[in-house]
């Protein structure tokens, strides 16, 4: 576990097989920049990224997970408006899980 | 059955030379054959339906079916911390329902349309007429999942025939995303099921027409009347009976719409049907109080576009 996790291997695995690295130094290795660009980009996503709330959602994680890909598909696919969405998001996810008490 | 039925009763009616006592043992064989089918329809149609609508009264969870409270009418409507809730009042529901109403209206609209014009191609005698009366049904006869799925490939973005042959054409640029881009969603799944169902229609129509008289184009043949006028006064008159009847199957058909949609595009908001709407309640929100109340309205909608249809189209059951 700790070699497969190590510097060494996490970056010849980026290298050679693309694999995204879980040490943050990496994404600025000129090595791995040079061979996949693209993985720079995805620093800034990584570090601002949160998990899914399954753990506080429990049995309605698949209706919030829902409700929240219906909002960024409206926003996105249909061009409605981010904040007035987020609003509607807001009072249905209130709904969901009774007052963000998950009861 | 139920035609069977009213049938049955009718000629008892009719018959008045029939001794009372004759009438009693035709009325009491028809009981008795129609007996098995009764028993089968209340285990197999009753008994469910029975059964949702119980639910719909329920909290019930999918994860646990023994444990549930009845809650009155609260899935459908209920006023809650100053503002009313249920299923009346989810907008995705009734989006839903707007999906269906529009799916079935467009393409049952289609499917008469090009279902007629095939009939009346297949009723005219030429050579090869048998071979392509088997092969206009193959549609029909391939399983809905293999042709959704089939379709769904077709009109892949990245590696689908269908943007390929376009952009050989030179119709296209660049390749479409068929089944999520959202403007074309609804047009990709309409395309598929009037490719499915059209031959349906056909087929129907084509008995229809199979059955008229032919005196009536004799004549129309000696007064040299217009084909086109022929088919208006003559052939459409005659065949609107069975013609209402297709519409009243593939609507029906339709307003319950779920393999082809969900195969094609998912739980997507842009194409969700009243019966995907349900799926996605029970099954992945396992909500099943909710969704039972979703499945009854579903039922209601439905048999309320037929009663509807068949109120303002004057179709009558009996006439034939």
């Amino acid at each position: 576990m700790l070699y497969l996790t190590g510097k060494e291997e996490q970056k010849r695995r980026a290298l050679i097989g693309s694999y995204n690295p879980t040490l943050r130094s990496l994404y600025k290795d000129p090595d791995i920049l040079a061979a996949n660009p693209f993985q720079g980009l995805l620093y800034d996503t990584f570090v601002n990224a949160t998990p899914r709330p399954s753990t506080v959602t429990r049995g309605r994680y698949n209706q919030v997970s829902s409700e929240f890909w219906n909002t960024v598909y409206t926003v996105i696919g249909e061009g409605e408006d981010p904040a007035a969405s987020l609003k509607s998001l807001d009072r249905k996810l209130r709904r969901i899980s009774a007052h963000g008490s998950w009861q | 059955m139920a035609e069977l039925a009213l049938s049955e009763r009718m000629s008892t009616e009719t018959e008045t030379t029939a001794t009372p006592e004759l009438d009693r043992a035709r009325t009491r064989t028809a009981w008795l054959f129609l007996a098995p089918t009764i028993v089968v329809l209340l285990l197999i149609a009753v008994w469910p339906l029975a059964h949702t609508l119980l639910y719909s009264f329920t909290d019930a969870n999918l994860a646990d079916l023994s444990r549930y409270r009845f809650i009155g009418v609260e899935n459908y409507l209920a006023f809650e911390d100053g503002e009313w809730v249920g299923l009346l009042t989810d907008s995705g529901w009734w989006r839903a329902v707007r999906n269906t109403i529009v799916f079935t209206a467009v393409s049952v609209s289609i499917e008469t349309v090009i279902g007629m014009t095939i009939a009346l191609v297949l009723n005219r005698s030429f050579p090869g007429r048998g071979i392509v009366r088997a092969a206009v049904l193959v549609p029909w006869a391939v399983p809905t999942i293999v042709s959704a799925k089939m379709w769904s490939w077709m009109m892949n973005d990245q590696f689908g025939v269908i943007n390929h042959a376009l952009m050989a054409l030179g119709v296209l640029h660049e390749p479409l995303a068929w089944t999520s881009d959202p403007d074309l969603m609804m047009a990709s799944v309409l395309m598929v099921d009037v490719w499915k169902a059209s031959p349906f229609m056909a087929l129907l129509i084509l008995a229809a027409l199979q059955m008229l008289p032919t005196d009536c184009y004799e004549a129309a043949r000696v007064d040299g009347v217009h084909p086109v006028r022929v088919f208006f006064k003559v052939t459409l008159p005659l065949i609107r009976p069975a013609l209402m009847v297709a519409v009243i199957f593939r609507a029906m058909d339709a307003l319950r719409v779920f393999d082809v949609i969900y195969v094609l595009t998912s739980n997507n908001i842009k194409t969700m049907t009243m019966s995907i709407y349900v799926r996605q309640q029970l099954v992945d929100f396992q909500m099943m109080g909710y969704g039972s109340a979703a499945a009854t309205l579903l039922f209601m909608v439905i048999a309320a576009c037929i009663a509807m249809y068949i109120v303002v189209g004057r179709v009558r059951f009996d006439a034939e």
